[in-house]
């Protein structure tokens, strides 16, 4: 016996003693039957930042004429604070709730996080697969539907898959439609209008906005050998509409780099962001997947860039390591790195702030700006009596974020761009419905 | 960019080896879909969405036995 | 490869299961090990045969049996037989789904596909229809539910002919 079947025997024995495995015999997955996955996943980040819970139903059916319909249910419960734009400062800072009423107060040093943000989204999606052209071809018709309490959105798709070559080839071509809806609580801000204090109005007026998201992709799937597959994508994306976040602020700062004083009576040192109303973006992307002796490498890497200069660069990398019953250990390592967006900013000055138009571009938001994410993550999974399995893991996220532009003053002695570090947790169960 | 998606896609075709149909017992193991885990794979694109500015670049692909 | 020959290819590619043969070849002859002994191809002379190249990783390839398993037993007084040729690389992975299907034909084990290459096989399940001469009349690649009917018709149509 090697040393790697030694391993993978211990393995097998240490996990089955820890979550008692029964002895599975993989059976026929039934005809007729609906294949349920259900998921729950727990989010928290570090910091007293976000958390959240989400529970997920997934049902897919095969029906004999070679349709396959899938209806999927996802549930979203976030609480916690999150960033507001506004940077740390060695003063007490004071903000003013979206609606317009309540003041919150920061500490000095410590980065402002707007917990009035609570948040129940439910989204659900459906789709039909169906080889009513011939059997060399495959249509996907898909939609969306996603509501909270300030945004709703809706989808529609259609994906068209071609076989060649004795179905060593595949081409896909899809295209994507989306329109959301975004109705702010406390409204719509006016592009780099003051933050008001709180009981004295709020330049928050416009009651909703919307924009428009278009997609098409092509796509190649190629057998490369009996142990291999790869698959090759580039994607067009065009967004037109309201991509602004309406809850983001800026720190207009003064000379000494504080939170400006000269203001009007009123105002606070923050004014609201403001983001294009368009966005092209195009994606490449590549997968490789390959059988070892027993395991499974999947690989992937995404190149992305945009013309509001955003470039990123994904790799993505799963092991499935085989155990002897049926079950696997999935390790998993995620590498991020994305360019600042042109109009990311820290700070602004009293200057900038004051000659700002509607047609000038800042935000703040640390999610457009330059940093490094990485993701270290491990699964187990093992089946459960016929046809069912039951699986955990575990990921560790850690987005670490670069400095931009040159610190003002005070701003020398607060990380303008924190790190965030997250972890999740999420059961699985995966089984067959008879009807 | 788009050269380079031509390019490697024309690379890809003629470098590899028609794979016959009985050898594709491998394939169609469940373990070697593009997507194993459709679940997991769904709630983390939305966790990086939302954290990060790029999504998507998947797409729907083949594979598999290529059955039928 | 003549005009002809590359029109009806280009067809068969294109158009749905179009799996006539242009002349009726003479289907080739094989001898592979069965569960409990030989099973030869000149035994079956005579006698219209359906032969079923299958493999358990392939879920066509088994939903296909009962269709089988149903039109043997349909034609059981008729001098029609089915084969079908397993190509698993495991035998154990293969004789654990016949193990759960009541099969009133032979199965055959050809692991190295050599069969399976001879009647040029492209396709996971491949089915081919010979006659009582020994010649190829139809291959089926692929298993479809709306075409269970049409392909009994034409079993009945040609166990007529004979």
């Amino acid at each position: 016996m090697t040393n790697s079947k030694k391993i993978r025997e211990k393995l097998t024995i240490a996990s089955a003693t820890l979550l008692q495995v029964t002895n599975v015999a993989a059976t026929e997955t039934p005809d007729d039957a609906w294949n349920i996955g259900t998921a729950v996943l727990f989010y928290s980040e570090s910091d007293g930042r976000v958390s959240a819970i989400e529970p997920v139903i997934s049902g897919t059916k095969e029906y004999k004429d070679g349709d396959i319909i899938n209806l999927k249910a996802v549930f979203d419960s976030l609480t916690g604070a999150t960033p507001t734009g506004a940077h740390a400062s060695s003063i007490e800072q004071t903000f003013t709730n979206p609606s317009g009423e309540k003041p919150y107060t920061v500490a000095p040093g410590e980065l402002p996080l707007d917990d009035t943000f609570l948040d129940t989204r439910v989204a659900l999606s459906g789709s039909w697969n169906t080889d009513i052209i011939d059997e060399y071809s495959r249509i996907i018709i898909g939609g969306n539907i996603s509501n909270e309490y300030d945004y709703s959105s809706l989808g529609v798709s259609a994906n068209f898959l071609r076989d060649f070559n004795n179905r060593n080839t595949t081409f896909s071509a899809a295209l994507g439609l989306s329109s959301d809806t975004i109705e702010p609580s406390g409204g719509v801000p006016t592009p780099f209008a003051n933050m008001k204090v709180a009981g004295t109005g709020t330049n928050r007026d416009g009651a909703d906005e919307s924009k428009t998201i278009s997609d098409i992709m092509f796509g190649i799937t190629q057998v490369i050998n009996r142990r291999t597959l790869m698959q090759f994508n580039l994607g067009f994306s065009e967004t037109s509409g309201y991509m602004t976040d309406p809850y983001k602020i800026i720190t207009v700062i003064d000379a000494a780099g504080l939170p400006t004083t000269s203001l009007a009576i009123d105002d606070l040192p923050y004014v609201y962001e403001n983001r294009p109303d368009s966005r092209s973006r195009q994606t490449f992307f590549w997968k490789t997947v390959h059988h070892l002796t027993e395991d499974v490498i999947n690989v992937s890497y995404r190149y992305h860039t945009d013309d509001w200069g955003i470039d990123s660069h994904t790799i993505d990398f799963h092991y499935r390591y085989e155990l002897d019953n049926g079950s696997y250990l999935q390790p998993h390592l995620r590498y991020y790195t994305q360019s600042a967006a042109d109009f990311f900013v820290t700070s602004l000055t009293e200057n900038e702030a004051a000659t700002a138009t509607v047609s000038d571009y800042a935000s703040a938001d640390y999610r457009l700006g330059e940093f490094v994410t990485n993701t270290i993550g491990l699964k187990y999974a093992m089946p459960v009596g016929k046809n069912s399995e039951f699986s955990v893991r575990a990921e560790v996220i850690s987005q670490i974020q670069n400095d931009v532009g040159t610190p003002v003053g005070d701003q020398a002695n607060h990380d303008l761009t924190p790190d965030l570090d997250s972890f999740i947790v999420q059961f699985g169960y995966e089984f067959y419905f008879d009807q | 960019m788009y050269k380079i998606f031509l390019l490697l896609s024309l690379l890809l075709l003629s470098a590899c080896t028609t794979v016959q149909p009985w050898d594709k017992d491998l394939l169609a193991k469940p373990s070697m879909a593009l997507v194993p885990n459709e679940i997991d794979n769904a709630l983390d694109e939305h966790i990086y969405f939302s954290k990060e500015a790029s999504m998507g670049g998947q797409g729907v692909g083949g594979g598999g036995c290529g059955c039928n | 490869m003549n005009l002809l020959k590359l029109l009806k290819l280009i067809l068969l590619i294109l158009v749905i299961n179009i799996p006539v043969y242009a002349d009726y070849p003479l289907a080739p002859k094989f001898q592979l090990p069965t569960e409990d002994g030989v099973l030869s191809s000149s035994e079956l002379s005579g006698k219209l045969i359906y032969i079923d190249f299958w493999a358990s990783w392939c879920r066509p390839c088994k939903k296909s049996f009962p269709w089988m398993i149903a039109m043997k037993e349909k034609f059981k007084n008729h001098p029609f037989e089915i084969i079908a040729i397993n190509l698993d690389k495991d035998k154990a992975l293969a004789e654990k789904f016949i193990a759960s299907q009541n099969i009133n034909f032979p199965v055959a084990f050809d692991p190295e596909a050599r069969v399976a290459e001879l009647y040029g096989v492209e396709g996971m399940p491949s089915s081919y229809l010979i006659d009582q001469q020994g010649k190829l009349r139809i291959r089926y690649t692929g298993f479809w539910n709306k075409s269970k009917n049409e392909k009994e018709k034409t079993i009945s149509q040609l166990l007529k002919k004979h």
